[in-house]
């Protein structure tokens, strides 16, 4: 590279400009950055049917840089050209893509050569047979495509049965992959969000919090303005079982009507009002202000929970396939998560009940202190900075 | 363990991918054209095979991966593909992950990061350049632009006060230009610009200046005249740079959005017509069909870039929320979605077009809390641009 050489005054001769040249052209605004998509290609697998079915997606752009498929240099690649290159195409694009197939290498051969265009251009679609009935069931792929010349480069294999899809994606740093068809059923997608379900209890402090404080006083009953500890296990975990199940039927219904797009709210007023709903039931357990029952307070402010779960799930991304599945399967993932809290929880709670230091470290200043971190909680989400960091 | 339940769920969801594209077919006839590349590959083709053969015989030589990266990077700028930085990212591919490469190459990986919105790493790399190298005229001048697009403005003036010392004027103007019309200096950034275009163009007799610092001079005079709400001052500026510079799809885009903001979206679709590659562009089209009413042709460009949103996503990449935002606020009439976006990036970037996808997007909404820390910011900047002072007023009247 160019650098400059100093120069006391305003100069302008011919070697000056030539590396100013170079400077402009690095320093040229940097937000034109990726302006474009760069370079992928995809690998469309289709199951299901009697032969499993194989399509690779290839740009033209990046056909002629590595084999150059514009004969005639006009610029322009047409039908002709691409046709006339074919085996060209198929022997350097099949030498860089391995494909085995339960266990066995296939011996991939191009069926036909297609065309069809992607957001970003024009590609060249190889048909291949792969000789492997639809019902395979276990993949394995290595791709070293084009990533010598482009380490951008992604291979993106998206593969379909009956049941749901799956997308993989190969870079050079992650050049292969192994999947099982069972990957994409529905089962697994089930699973897949149960699991996600339970992690998101797991990881929102927000939601923990507001179930710990809506639970503080589940083993005392409130009689003349004082808290005293009930006398027998099943009727506080009536009252537990009640209010954890409202707070699930509750938060149900809104997720289903944000996912689906009925209602659809600000991401920033919803994380708002989850932290404002913790603030007011923390507050509750010192100052009883709402004189609704537990399980009411838990059924008003779910709804609001459901938006916040609603975020979650839609940034994990949704098929119309699978919405009913992955709703259901995340719903009872929250569901468990909470039950697990429930669970740890409760015991201790009914053991320790009785005791001043249930009722004012934990309850009194437990819930004082929840109020303030959910204060700041509502703080940052309002302004959109960050004190707390979790 | 989680990050393989993520994964697994990234997976299966997505979306039906043959939203993706259309069935293959195999083209009735030989003559129809599938792609049209891009002109700078005929246009550097032998050029950039030579460089290319040379590097392949020495694949660790530095001066020569950093000449074949610097020959792509600036293809990319021409055409806005980022194809091109992945070969330039080829090239210099053995120093990648390399702590210290040479000085050529650190400058040329920091680019591509900056390319890839990667600012800070790029600044990073930079930072460690320079702590050997303070002197290095180029790594100031980039850094110092890179403090700016992330905000970082105190800083900025340090590197422009190190580059000052150094005697050169010409790069330190590059440098502190924008830097100044960003920070309350806009007039004088305008006058001192207006100079050097003057003396360029007396001077101008090699042909060498078309293609370099000119047009770039000439741009940012439209820029800054923009923004202090000299109109058609701009316009003519803009005009002017794309006759010395007509192929520059930046430009182009720039232009397009000045006649967006001043209600001429007419001669954009003609100006960006062979864009549609480009996101930008793309976006920048959809606005003016919608604003021509011309529905169908508005429709299906907003279904090409929702496409392209889609597939940029699914190879795990973002599309640039300053598109994004303003597809979302101007196109899909989800302002709520576009100050989310906008509110996302501006954490990422600082920049005019940033801080309007805030503020857009806010008076929309009536929020004039979201836009909080973005206008404070401007206004401890002492950014002076019109469209986002008349924006911030609207907030404060809402309020």
């Amino acid at each position: 590279m160019i650098n400059i050489r100093s120069k006391t005054k305003l100069c302008l001769n011919r070697l000056t400009f030539v590396s100013t040249i170079v400077l402009v052209v690095l320093v040229s605004i940097s937000s034109q950055a990726f302006a474009h998509k760069a370079s992928d290609s995809y690998l469309k697998i289709k199951g299901g049917q009697t032969e499993l079915e194989l399509q690779w997606h290839i740009a033209i752009k990046d056909l002629e840089l590595m084999i150059g498929v514009d004969s005639n240099r006009d610029g322009d690649v047409t039908w002709g050209e691409l046709k006339q290159k074919q085996s060209a195409i198929s022997a350097y694009a099949l030498s860089h893509v391995s494909f085995s197939i339960d266990g066995s290498q296939r011996n991939l051969k191009v069926r036909e050569m297609l065309f069809t265009e992607h957001s970003d251009g024009g590609y060249a679609v190889l048909a291949l047979n792969t000789g492997a009935a639809g019902s395979s069931e276990q993949f394995e792929i290595e791709y070293s495509f084009l990533f010598d010349a482009d380490p951008t480069h992604r291979g993106l294999v998206l593969y379909e049965n009956n049941d749901a899809s799956a997308t993989y994606v190969l870079s050079s740093s992650n050049p292969s992959i192994e999947f099982e068809a069972g990957d994409a059923s529905l089962w697994s997608t089930f699973v897949d969000y149960t699991k996600e379900g339970v992690w998101h209890i797991w990881i929102g402090f927000d939601h923990i919090l507001f179930l710990i404080s809506l639970l503080l006083p589940a083993v005392l009953l409130r009689e003349k303005k004082r808290w005293v500890p009930v006398e027998q296990f099943k009727p506080a975990f009536y009252s537990v079982s009640k209010i954890v199940t409202v707070f699930t039927i509750a938060h149900s219904i809104t997720l289903w009507l944000a996912v689906m797009e009925y209602v659809t709210l600000p991401s920033q007023w919803v994380e708002s009002a989850i932290a404002f709903s913790i603030i007011v039931t923390a507050f509750n357990n010192l100052f009883p202000i709402l004189k609704i029952p537990g399980w009411a307070i838990a059924f008003v402010f779910g709804l609001i929970h459901g938006f916040g779960f609603a975020n979650v799930l839609l940034d994990l991304g949704l098929s119309s396939v699978t919405l009913g599945i992955s709703l259901f399967g995340f719903n009872l993932g929250v569901e468990l998560g909470q039950i697990a809290i429930v669970a740890v929880f409760l015991p201790i709670a009914f053991l320790f009940r009785k005791t001043k230091f249930y009722e004012i470290v934990v309850l009194k200043l437990g819930s004082i202190l929840i109020a303030c971190i959910a204060a700041i909680w509502m703080l940052e989400r309002i302004g959109n900075f960050e004190i707390l960091g979790f | 363990m989680q990050k393989k339940i993520a994964c697994g769920l990234f997976l299966i969801v997505t979306f039906g991918n043959s939203s993706l594209a259309q069935e293959p077919y195999a083209p009735q006839s030989d003559d129809q054209i599938l792609e049209r590349l891009p002109k700078t590959l005929s246009l550097n083709r032998d050029r950039m095979a030579s460089i290319r053969e040379k590097l392949a015989a020495d694949p660790s030589n530095s001066d020569l991966a950093s000449a074949a990266a610097l020959g792509y990077i600036k293809m990319g700028n021409t055409e806005s593909d980022p194809r091109f930085y992945g070969y330039a990212r080829s090239a210099i591919s053995p120093w990648w992950d390399q702590e210290s490469p040479p000085a050529s190459v650190i400058k040329i990986r920091a680019k591509l990061k900056e390319k890839d919105h990667q600012y800070r790493e790029a600044i990073t790399d930079l930072e460690g350049l320079l702590k050997d190298a303070p002197d290095d005229v180029q790594a100031s001048i980039e850094i110092i632009n890179l403090y700016r697009v992330v905000g970082d403005y105190e800083f900025a003036r340090e590197s422009l006060q190190r580059l000052a010392t150094q005697q050169d004027k010409n790069a330190t103007m590059i440098a502190s230009i924008p830097l100044m019309a960003a920070t309350g200096e806009a007039k004088s950034a305008y006058d001192s610009v207006a100079e050097f275009s003057a003396t360029a163009e007396s001077k101008s007799t090699t042909g060498s200046v078309t293609d370099g610092i000119l047009p770039w001079a000439t741009a940012i005079q439209g820029d800054i005249a923009a923004s202090l709400g000299m109109f058609e001052s701009a316009d003519a500026h803009y005009r002017k740079a794309l006759s010395i510079d007509g192929g520059s799809i930046h430009l182009k885009r720039t232009y397009a959005d000045f006649l967006l903001d001043h209600q001429r979206p007419a001669p954009v679709m003609q100006l960006l017509a062979e864009h549609e590659n480009d996101n930008g562009c793309l976006l920048l089209l959809a606005i003016a069909a919608n604003r021509l009413g011309k529905k169908g042709l508005a429709a299906d460009l907003k279904s090409k870039l929702l496409v392209r949103f889609k597939e940029i996503r699914l190879r795990g990449s973002l599309p640039h929320g300053r598109f994004e935002s303003r597809y979302e606020l101007e196109l899909n009439e989800n302002p709520e979605k576009a100050l989310e976006i906008a509110l996302e990036n501006w954490k990422l970037q600082k920049e005019v077009r940033d801080a309007r996808a805030v503020l857009e997007s806010a008076v929309l909404l009536k929020n004039y809390v979201a836009a909080k820390p973005a206008i404070d910011f401007i206004k401890q900047s002492g950014n002076e641009d019109v469209a986002l002072a008349q924006l911030i007023r609207t907030l404060e009247q809402q309020q």
